[in-house]
């Protein structure tokens, strides 16, 4: 029996930390940028796998839980002196208490009708924000003051990306965390069908729930890097199409992985630039939508699919031949 | 409850008179039945004859209009799916079901579910408890899959086996969760005669060894005469005969039923 924790499988997270740490000394201010935006985007979307890829509930509500914790950041940043560390806690609480409101018609309704009730959450969401403009400065937003830990601060980009790549770090070893245990096992339960999950003993609320309420504390999460990154929050940065980006970036980098969110993210912040330097900016959102529905028919894993793909073929290269397909009804009489 | 003079086995399941209509059809028109306890116990019966409808109302996945179910003495009526599994009622379905992306490992621990007891921080935080739970488990999908004969398979993608492996699978789920009372809804349907042949004496000897009341829907008859120490026979929603494989086999109205229409 092969062992399953390969030596690569050993090294990815030291390559990973390698790579992370060096990228800021190679890239210039603009690519720096946007390396923290693909941090971001991985921690958010891993929100929105652990909900839709793992649990199997397709929510659009994803943009709602980064734009509270974005919120969040900005109004502590301007009326408070608490370190960053704090608002992220608050980031996290709000946009986690909030997923599990959004949650509950999970418990009710599913599939396309359920897309549609954290549509209306979104809506609500937007309506909030342009309602209350005492608070949130209406459809003009608010500007976000310099957070960090004392003299360390966002005003240093540095400090942004520093945060972005540790709270992807977290988000990424918390999901794979969840792949082989029993929580990751009763959403893919939930997943296959409530049948099968009730049958084996798994709550399909609870695990609805928390599912929910992950996806929410990883998008608050990622909201306050954001806000701080960017330096100002509005609602036009928190809209339907702001999930539905994120969805598309998860399944075309594959749902279910923890490599697919991260492969996703740099190809929603990536290619809408590749676009603009070739001068063709327009296209992006005419090619993205056809990408997505070629990658759908042709390649429903993601672009993850096709790297584990290639890796299971490397591995099975000199790798002791695979166990004989006789039905093993015959063997267990031996 | 007095129950010192000898007599037959306890029932760990009785069924009272249970009624269903689906959908103003007529599923089941007042069943009833015990199951003694520790047994293997066949459920038999022409297609459509209410075999999965009863085992769908003894695990919750419908309400019966009328009529009670017991469970060790205890009303079940009223109460949830998740309920009656952690309380030990575990089944299969007569599709197999499977966590397709994953391992037959993590499938056979999925039926441990119905023992979790640690809350989710500690889960995702690994705590002492939960690593003793998950060395529990895991010493449990072992056991049930050496028993079974999927131990060279408890890493493959389940995805990746032949119809005979997914369905030991299947059933391998519901005994890694120790059950006291297991339903199979046909474990070896669309399996050829030799490999059903096998996966009931796989499922007998997992019976054996965990001592859980088993009821089986099997539409061998040889099979069921060869395995079961009880049967009840259904058609139409109603009970036809009950007793040893060998009676109710024997008796004018199930070989009417049964032989009658079926056996082409
Ligand atoms: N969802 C449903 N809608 C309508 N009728 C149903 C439904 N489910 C079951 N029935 C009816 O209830 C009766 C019993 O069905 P059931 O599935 O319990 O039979 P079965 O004994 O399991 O048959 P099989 O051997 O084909 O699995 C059948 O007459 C069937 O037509
Ligand atoms: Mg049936």
């Amino acid at each position: 029996m092969p062992d399953r924790r390969s030596p690569a499988r050993t090294l990815r997270p030291v390559l990973l930390l390698a790579v992370l740490a060096v990228l800021p000394l190679l890239l210039d201010s603009f690519s720096l940028y946007q390396a923290t935006m693909i941090l971001v985007y991985v921690t958010a979307i891993i929100g929105l796998d652990i909900v839709f890829g793992r649990a199997g509930v397709l929510s659009v509500a994803q943009a709602v839980f980064i734009g509270i914790g974005a919120y969040t950041a900005a109004w502590m940043s301007r009326t408070t002196s608490v370190s960053i560390g704090v608002e992220l806690i608050a980031a996290a609480v709000v946009a986690g208490l909030a997923a599990i409101l959004v949650g509950l018609p999970a418990l009710r309704v599913s599939g396309l009708r359920l897309a549609i009730l954290t549509f209306a959450f979104v809506e609500l969401f937007q309506w909030g924000l342009t309602t209350f403009a005492s608070v949130t400065g209406g459809t003009q937003g608010l500007l976000v003051n310099p957070g960090g830990f004392g003299a360390i601060t966002t005003a240093d980009p540095l400090v942004g990306y520093g945060l972005a790549a540790v709270i992807a770090l977290l988000a990424t070893w918390l999901v794979i965390r969840l792949q082989r245990n029993p929580i990751g096992r009763a959403m893919a339960a939930v997943k296959n069908s409530n049948l099968l999950a009730e049958s084996a003993g798994v709550s399909t609320v609870r695990t609805k729930l928390i599912a929910f309420m992950l996806s929410g504390m990883l998008g608050g999460l990622a909201g306050v890097v954001l806000a701080h990154v960017a330096g100002s929050v509005t609602p036009a940065g928190f809209t339907v199409f702001s999930s539905l980006n994120l969805l598309v970036a998860l399944i075309l980098g594959g749902t279910g992985r923890a490599h697919g969110a991260w492969l996703g993210a740099a190809y929603v912040v990536l290619m809408p630039e590749l676009f603009a330097r070739l001068g063709i900016p327009n296209a992006y959102p005419i090619v993205n939508g056809a990408v997505l529905m070629l990658l759908l028919v042709v390649l429903p894993g993601g672009i993850a699919s096709v790297l584990d793909g290639i890796r299971d073929r490397v591995a099975r290269r000199g790798a002791a031949p695979p166990p004989p397909l006789t039905p093993a009804a015959e063997r267990s009489s031996s | 409850m007095a129950t010192d003079q000898a007599g037959p086995p306890p029932a760990v399941l009785e069924v009272r008179d249970v009624r269903v209509t689906v959908n103003g059809v007529r599923a089941l028109g007042g069943v009833s039945f015990d199951v003694p306890e520790g047994s293997l116990f066949g459920l038999i019966g022409p297609n459509g004859a209410g075999k999965t409808t009863i085992m769908n109302v003894i695990s919750a996945v419908i309400t019966p209009q009328h009529g009670s179910v017991r469970f060790r003495g205890r009303e079940l009526t009223g109460t949830s799916t998740v309920a009656r599994v952690r309380s030990g009622i575990l089944r299969s379905f007569q599709q197999v079901r499977l966590l397709e992306d994953l391992t037959v490992l993590d499938n056979l621990l999925l039926g441990r579910e119905r023992f979790r007891t640690v809350g989710l921080l500690r889960q995702i935080g690994g705590s002492r408890t939960g690593r003793r739970q998950a060395r529990r488990d895991l010493e449990a999908a072992q056991e049930v899959a050496a028993v079974l004969g999927l131990s060279d398979l408890l890493h493959r993608d389940v995805q990746d086996l032949p119809f005979g492996a997914r369905r030991l699978v299947d059933v391998g789920r519901a005994f890694a969760a120790e059950p006291d009372l297991l339903l199979l809804d046909e474990p070896a349907a669309g399996l050829d005669v030799t490999s059903r042949r096998l996966l009931l004496d796989a499922i007998k000897q997992a019976q054996r060894t965990t001592g859980a009341t088993v009821m089986l829907v099997e539409h061998d008859v040889d099979l069921v005469r060869r395995a079961c120490e009880e049967a009840v026979v259904l058609s139409n929603g109603e009970v036809l005969a009950r007793g040893t494989p060998t009676e109710v086999l024997a008796d004018p109205a199930v070989l009417r039923a049964y032989f009658g229409r079926n056996d082409a």
